[in-house]
């Protein structure tokens, strides 16, 4: 088995170990083939890292989005990086004004340099 | 009826926390119309615990008291008798359930209740709502269902939230049905019955998840939904649902939040958590 970080992850592996938040709950079993859907998981709960069987052949992917220009000041960036993050908990929910108001004006908030969450900050 | 189900798992605890004897006057008192304000500060007055959390929680941004308020008296005449009785119950169920049995991140479920109660309480001055003092403990205590799985059904718990993790898009209740017989938001108003709290908490508790007990209440419950939707979007505390849950157009406008409100409302909510620290450290003292 090999340790793998999240973003180096691709469809198609199996977890060698439960996966665990910093709190202990488990949040995926050993043994689970993982999906783009499990991916996008892991990342919302900001695991950093998982353990995979070795010699699994991953199931091709997408093309990677396009990286951002280097002259992006890290307001703009930070603000994307939340936009990402939230958009896969909002997937599917953005059916009316109200849920893609709560998706934009949550992630300007996210992306604030002061923006406190005492999870993070304990 | 999964409701008659919730019930049932209720009765079956069997070390529930007995509602205290004070409490218990509190609320008779609070029902009386000839009930003074030195009636239940006498009441109060007698519970040196209740008393003290009564004060920090009156000084804590969630009142915006303009100046510190010293004397419980002066705190009971400002606050009414039935924010008084709400406190008391809210600061029976943190004492029974801050923390508890089995590996559950129990300060992130109360983090996540005490930012919906933030949300509820601005929304609802905001909006200039009737019995405005009554949002605060309607956030607070919503997901006391969650409590209830997490304290004395913990293996349930555990095998929801691994079928909960197994895809994005899983339907959480319906999870919590299949594994339980009932939705956490009728464990909760089973629990809340139990106790004989105010039938609009029972209510807000019991619908919150799903609308079939909303009948009277349907405003009160559109804006605790809406609440818990901004603490989720804002990731403060923790969750058992990776989606946000999705709210229909109907209960936006039955809480009456436009949606360009809402980015005022997560300001002034991130304001009152930054400003409740003590009072969040108050919790894990």
């Amino acid at each position: 088995m090999r340790s793998v970080k999240i973003k180096e992850l691709k469809s198609g592996l199996i977890l060698a170990r439960d996966v665990e938040d910093a709190a202990g709950n488990r949040l995926l079993t050993v043994g689970t083939t993982l999906s783009k859907g499990h991916m996008a998981l892991l990342e919302g709960w900001r695991i950093a890292e998982v353990w995979v069987e070795d010699a699994v052949t991953a199931v091709a992917e997408a093309p990677a989005e396009p990286e951002t220009p280097a002259t992006k000041d890290a307001g703009e960036e930070a603000l994307a990086e939340a936009k990402k993050r939230l958009a896969a908990r909002f997937e599917g929910r953005e059916r009316n004004a109200w849920m893609k108001a709560l998706h934009e004006e949550a992630a300007k908030r996210l992306a604030a340099p002061r923006f406190w969450n005492p999870g993070e900050n304990a | 009826m999964s409701l008659e189900k919730a019930r049932e798992l209720v009765e079956g605890i069997e070390d529930l926390p007995t509602l205290p004897e004070v409490v218990i006057e509190i609320t008779r008192l609070v029902e009386n119309p000839d009930t003074t304000a030195e009636d239940v500060y006498r009441l109060v007055s007698t519970d040196l615990s209740l008393s003290a959390t009564m004060l920090k929680l009156v000084n804590s941004a969630f009142y915006g008291m303009p100046k510190s308020v010293t004397s419980l008296e002066k705190a009971i005449r400002i606050l009414g008798f039935a924010t008084v009785r709400n406190i008391a119950l809210a600061a029976f169920v943190f004492d029974a359930f801050m923390t508890g049995k089995g590996k559950f991140d129990y300060r992130g479920f109360w983090l996540h209740s005490i930012a919906t109660a933030a949300a509820c309480d601005i929304m609802a001055k905001r909006l200039r709502v009737k019995d405005i003092g009554e949002y605060f403990v309607y956030g607070l205590l919503h997901d006391l269902g969650m409590v209830v799985l997490m304290q004395y059904f913990p293996d349930g718990l555990t095998r929801i939230r691994e079928q909960s993790m197994q895809a994005a898009d899983v339907d959480v209740p319906k999870v919590e049905e299949k594994e339980m017989g009932c939705n956490h938001g009728e464990l909760g108003a089973a629990l809340a019955e139990r106790w004989e709290f105010p039938a609009s908490l029972v209510s807000v508790i019991g619908s919150h998840v799903s609308d079939e007990m909303a009948e009277g209440n349907k405003r009160e419950v559109a804006i605790v939904r809406c609440a818990g939707n901004v603490a989720h979007a804002l990731e403060i505390g923790s969750s058992l649902s990776f989606l946000i849950p999705y709210i229909g157009e109907e209960v936006w406008q039955a809480a009456g939040i436009s949606p360009d409100q809402l980015g005022g409302v997560m300001d002034e909510t991130l304001r009152e958590m930054e400003h409740s620290k003590a009072f969040i450290d108050l919790l894990y003292r």
